[in-house]
This record gives structure tokens, C-alpha cells and sequence, in this order.
């Protein structure tokens, strides 16, 4: 296959994905709740309510809600929010920003982490690095992220008073946060990291690269690393995705205003183009991480070149 | 095979090399006491079924015996110098410069994620101070020699956009970059096509005349055997149980394994019915006999109605000059017991 066709292909893929997604969501959204109950004050009649239900438009038939919805969303018109006097669009783009900081903060502490202790693991295997780093990591899989926040709130923010928080605004309140969802990665980076070094150097390539005369050194980072990467790319891949959405609880935690702190309060409140708006952008960006691993795939692995092409 | 190379110099020379492992079945060794020596511009072959200890030979003389084994006697004398002693980066300046290696699968061997040319050229950068340019036109050059079809616009393809032949023109190319003066080829066309193994057998031949390269063939096929080797040395269970130059093993095998090995071949316009094979299998190293380790699975030990062939190990005798034999059908009579 061709490249630009493989790009088409792509691209058709994800708007199919997001179509899809975008339709599971506002179905399941309308089932979950009514927006005009929350609205109206506690004494308002059955006719307040009506009134209220016509004013959004949540009277009229789902189906027709829906294809309107969808027709406007196409024109990246998200809808006002239902709770505060602005559009979801907009609320969502001032989210955002928070959000990518924090993953983005949390992989550039999280890969490079991950990808030294491992490696030290497997060069020296058995050691005392392999063994504490196997235990942390073991560790970090099992701590829920809430709950490590909180504790390192407790110590390293409230007990010795070196960094923020909570609150959003400066680098230091990112830091806490960032290290917290940084876990994520890091527990099953390491370990990865880790088993596939030690896969690779049983590579028949590795003999040969000896025989030619390079020492462990070159062997290992010429030859070994590269190769092993290729299966790690694909988790820090994974891993993102699941830091984007796995940020919905440190950034509560933490009460950073990014998308997840955005969504809880949304969904509470059934304010739902907010809440539509929010679920397309994560599902987008995790999308953009998925054709980013691709890209960092094909990169790396050659043979991945033509198996496309064939 | 020409007579005037008869009396060619040694260039290695292996003397008592034993190679050891230990593992949780038990300790043995995959390589025992093996001498033999290979002569300039040369070729030697290794021959014995899987696990005859003929890879961990060359493994043990490239000083690259993979953990936990470890050569624990013996020496390897590459003119005189004995590569054993040698230190860590000593032995990495021999390796691709002066003995190179190539492998049973070409394929897997090259590393999947470089280019072919920055594969040959590592050699380069490894034992050669050359500028890039340089190092280019020899990579040219060298995928040139091994007959590769368009060289300049074949180093940028990557091992995998290649056949299994022409990986190994590659490994070959690899390997006598830096004119080696002993290649050791384990196993090299066993994974190729039958057309494709003659092609570069000869590919071998061709190169080694032109270089006066000496060749340790290592292989389980008598058939390249005879084409390619000047002298043979047949090892069994880590040991050699005979060696003699090629045309002596062939016409005038002795030891009833090499015998067995001849009987397994097929050969045009046989009149046998079936093949014969050698019954039995490889004994296990770590539960060897005192005896002679090829007893158990010896037709004509039962033939002669030997017995010390379970009680007492024979040594490799020389049975007329550059004939030597381990078995007690040739030495037996002077064993006292």
C-alpha cells in the first residue's frame, strides 16, 4: 500500500472512531439524567420545568436532538454549557491546557525514569537495583494514583512544606501531580524495559555483533537498545492514553481546573455538551498518541515500513 | 585441495581445548580436550550431528562461549600467541580483523533495526581508522566481492528486505572486511535453498583462494564436506574421534561413528533399500560413561566383542600419519587392564 493511502486510511479510521464515540456518549448520557431538574430553584413547578426542558431543547425527540447535535459539531460548534453562561468549546480549550502539562510533565519524568532503571535492571540483573527496582515497580502497578497523591501531599507538601498543594497556576504545583501520574508509567515502563533488554541480547545478531569485535558496550546501546525499544514505544504508547484519562482523578486530587476536573464537575451537574465536548477532545488526543506511537514505530523498526507497503 | 599446499603452514593451532558448563542437570563439557590444527590458506571442517560440541569449538576459539560456560583448558595458538591469555580488549582487535565468523541463519543474525551498509561499515569503525568515504567505497567493495547485484544501491536495504542468500553474502562480505585471516563458518548454508547453498559454497571457495583465507567449515553435511574441506575432524559427545585429510575420510573411514555417518548419506544409484542410521541417540553429557562414549550406539563394538570399550575411554590414537582414530578397534590391543 501506498503512504498516502495508508494516511487516508488512518484518518478514516479515527473519524469513524470518534463518530462512534461521540454517539455512545450522548446516548448514554440521556439516560443517565436530566439536566432541568438541577437547573430550575427547588420550588419551581412542573411548568417551570417544561419551560425550561423547551428552552434547551430537551423536549423535542432524541433522534432529532441528536442529528442536530451532530450537525453542529461538525462545525466544531460544541453547544453552550448548560450551567454556566459560556460555550463548551471554549470551557474545554481552557481545560486542556492544564491537562496536557500534566502528562506531558509526568511522561518527561516517567520515560526517561523508567527507561534508566530498567535498563540498569537488566545490565545487572540480580542486583540491587533489579531487586528494589522490581519491588517498586510492583509497587507503583499496585498503588492507586488517589491515594499515592494523597500521601505524597501529606509528606512532602503539608509535612515539609517544600511544594504546593494543591491549585494550579505555577511549575511548583505541577510538580506533585505530574510525579503522581508519572507512576503510571513508570511501574510498567521499568519492568518492560527491563524483560525486553534481556529478551534482545538472546538475539542472534547480538553473537554477531561480538564476532565483529564490539565490546558490551556498543553491543548493548547500538545494537540491544534500539531494538528492545521497540516494544516499550508501544506501551508509553498505551500508557499515555491512560494517563490522559487517568489524570480525571490525580487532577481531582490535586484540584487542578484541566479536562478530568472539568468532566466530574460536568457530569454532577448533567451539563452535557460540556461533558460531549470533554469526551471528544480525550478521545482525540488519545487518538493523537496512537498515530504518534505509529509514526515513532516506524521510525524505529523498519520492518514495520513494508509490512505496511505490503 | 591442490599437493602443493600440502605442507602449508600451521596458522592455528588448538591444542587440549575443553570447554566446560555448569547447569543445574550437572556439570560436563561441551567441548573435551579437542586438538587439531588448521593449516594457511586452508580449510577444516568440524563435523557431528547437534550437539557434538563442533559450534561451542568455534565459540570457545572466538573466546565468545556464552555464560555459564567457560573454557577451562587448553589453548588456542593463532601464530603462537595463545588467544586464551589474551585480555578482553585484545580479543575484541582478533575478532572481525583477523578471525571472523558467520552463522546459521544470515537472516537473524544481521540486526533487523541497521541498514546492510552500516552493518558492514561497523566493522570499519571498529578496526579501521578510515573516514566515511572511505569506509563507504570499502563497504561498496566488500558487497561487491560477494557478488551482491547493484552494491551501491544495496547498502541502504535493511536485513529483512533481503533473501536468505543474500544475508549471507552479507554476513560473508561482513566478515572478510578486514581480510580475516581465518573465517569460521558455522553451519553457513544450512538454512538455504539447495541452489542457493551451492552458490555460496562457492562463494566461500572462490574468496578464500583469492585471500589464501583459512576456512573452519563446521557442518553436518558430508556432502559439503567434500566438496569444500582438506581435512576433517568428526567429534562426537565434545570429543574429535577422528580426523584425516578429506579423501582418507571418505575412502578410508575407521571409527565406526564416521562409518555410521557415511552409512546415513544418500547417494546416487544405491543399491541399499533404505539409509542406515546410527541407532540410538547423542548420549547426555552430564551422565556420560567411563567407557567410550559412542558404546552404547556401537554395532561394531558387539561385532569384535570388545568389552573395554564400557570400562576404559580410549584415547585418539595416530594410526598411520595424519590418520588419528578414538577407538579401541585400533588400539585395543595394548590396553592393560
Amino acid at each position: 500500500m501506498r503512504a498516502g493511502l495508508v494516511v487516508l486510511r488512518r484518518l478514516g479510521e479515527t473519524l469513524l472512531t470518534v463518530f462512534l464515540m461521540v454517539t455512545i456518549v450522548f446516548f448514554l448520557l440521556r439516560v443517565v439524567g436530566d439536566p432541568a431538574e438541577l437547573l430550575v430553584a427547588p420550588e419551581a413547578t412542573h411548568a417551570d420545568l417544561d419551560k425550561l426542558r423547551a428552552q434547551l431543547g430537551l423536549d423535542r425527540p432524541l433522534l432529532e436532538q441528536y442529528v442536530d447535535y451532530m450537525r453542529s459539531v461538525v462545525t466544531f460548534d460544541f453547544g453552550r454549557s448548560l450551567t454556566q453562561n459560556r460555550g463548551a468549546g471554549e470551557l474545554v480549550g481552557e481545560a486542556v491546557r492544564p491537562t496536557l502539562e500534566l502528562t506531558g510533565l509526568a511522561l518527561l519524568i516517567g520515560v526517561p525514569v523508567s527507561i534508566i532503571l530498567g535498563s540498569i535492571a537488566a545490565l545487572r540483573r540480580g542486583g540491587i537495583v533489579d531487586t528494589v527496582t522490581t519491588a517498586f515497580a510492583t509497587l507503583g502497578r499496585a498503588m492507586p494514583s488517589f491515594w499515592l497523591g494523597l500521601m505524597l501531599i501529606i509528606t512532602v507538601a503539608v509535612g515539609l512544606r517544600w511544594l504546593p498543594a494543591s491549585g494550579y497556576g505555577t511549575f511548583q504545583q505541577l510538580i506533585l501531580p505530574s510525579v503522581t501520574l508519572s507512576m503510571i508509567v513508570i511501574a510498567d515502563v521499568t519492568r518492560l524495559t527491563r524483560s525486553s533488554l534481556l529478551e534482545a541480547y538472546g538475539n542472534d545478531y547480538v553473537r554477531t555483533a561480538y564476532a565483529k569485535g564490539a565490546g558490551p558496550a556498543r553491543v548493548t546501546w547500538f545494537h540491544v537498545f534500539r531494538n528492545a525499544m521497540v516494544p516499550v514505544i508501544t506501551i508509553i504508547g498505551l500508557r499515555t492514553a491512560v494517563l490522559i484519562s487517568g489524570s480525571i482523578v490525580v487532577e481531582s486530587v490535586f484540584a487542578v481546573p484541566g479536562l478530568g476536573w472539568l468532566l466530574i464537575r460536568a457530569i454532577n451537574r448533567f451539563d452535557f455538551p460540556v461533558v460531549q465536548a470533554t469526551i471528544i477532545l480525550i478521545g482525540f488526543l488519545v487518538i493523537a498518541t496512537s498515530l504518534l506511537v505509529d509514526i515513532a514505530y516506524v521510525l524505529i523498526d523498519p520492518r514495520s515500513r513494508s509490512v505496511r507497503r505490503a | 585441495m591442490s599437493e602443493a599446499h600440502d605442507d602449508g603452514r600451521v596458522l592455528l593451532e588448538i591444542k587440549g581445548l575443553t570447554t566446560a558448563f555448569s547447569l543445574a542437570e550437572g556439570d560436563f563439557n561441551a567441548v573435551d580436550n579437542v586438538s587439531f590444527s588448521v593449516k594457511e590458506g586452508r580449510t577444516l571442517s568440524l563435523v557431528g550431528e547437534s550437539g557434538s560440541g563442533k559450534s561451542m569449538t568455534a565459540l570457545s576459539v572466538m573466546g565468545l562461549v556464552p555464560s555459564p560456560g567457560k573454557v577451562v583448558a587448553g589453548e588456542v595458538l593463532l601464530d603462537g600467541r595463545n588467544l586464551l591469555d589474551m585480555s578482553a580488549r585484545e580479543m575484541r582487535k582478533i575478532r572481525g580483523a583477523e578471525i571472523s565468523m558467520i552463522f546459521q541463519q544470515p537472516t537473524s543474525a544481521l540486526n533487523p533495526t541497521y541498514r546492510v551498509g552500516t552493518q558492514i561499515r561497523e566493522v570499519f569503525k571498529l578496526h579501521r581508522d578510515w573516514t566515511r568515504q572511505v569506509e563507504t567505497e570499502k563497504v561498496i567493495a566488500a558487497l561487491r566481492a560477494v557478488g551482491m547485484p547493484d552494491p551501491e544501491a544495496r547498502l541502504r536495504a535493511y536485513p529483512h528486505e533481503l533473501s536468505g542468500g543474500m544475508a549471507q553474502r552479507v554476513m560473508i562480505a561482513m566478515a572478510l572486511a578486514c581480510e580475516p585471516r581465518i573465517l569460521i563458518a558455522d553451519e553457513p548454508t544450512t538454512a538455504l535453498d539447495v541452489t542457493i547453498q551451492s552458490q555460496i559454497l562457492e562463494l566461500i571457495r572462490e574468496l578464500q583462494s583469492s585471500s589464501d583465507t583459512s576456512v573452519i567449515l563446521i557442518t553436518h553435511d558430508l556432502g559439503v564436506v567434500a566438496e569444500m574441506a582438506d581435512e576433517v575432524a568428526v567429534m562426537y559427545a565434545g570429543e574429535i574421534v577422528e580426523t584425516t585429510d578429506v579423501e582418507t575420510l571418505f575412502d578410508e573411514p575407521l571409527h565406526p561413528y564416521t562409518k555410521g555417518l557415511m552409512g546415513s548419506v544418500p547417494v546416487l544409484g544405491d543399491p541399499r533399500p533404505r539409509l542406515e542410521a546410527i541407532p540410538g541417540t547423542v548420549p547426555n553429557l552430564t551422565e556420560l560413561s567411563v567407557g567410550c562414549r559412542f558404546a552404547s550406539r556401537c554395532q561394531a563394538r558387539i561385532e569384535a566383542g570388545l568389552t573395554v570399550c564400557q570400562t576404559h575411554h580410549p584415547e585418539l590414537v595416530e594410526v598411520r600419519p595424519g590418520h588419528a582414530v578414538r577407538c579401541w578397534l585400533y588400539s585395543g590391543q595394548e590396553v592393560a587392564e
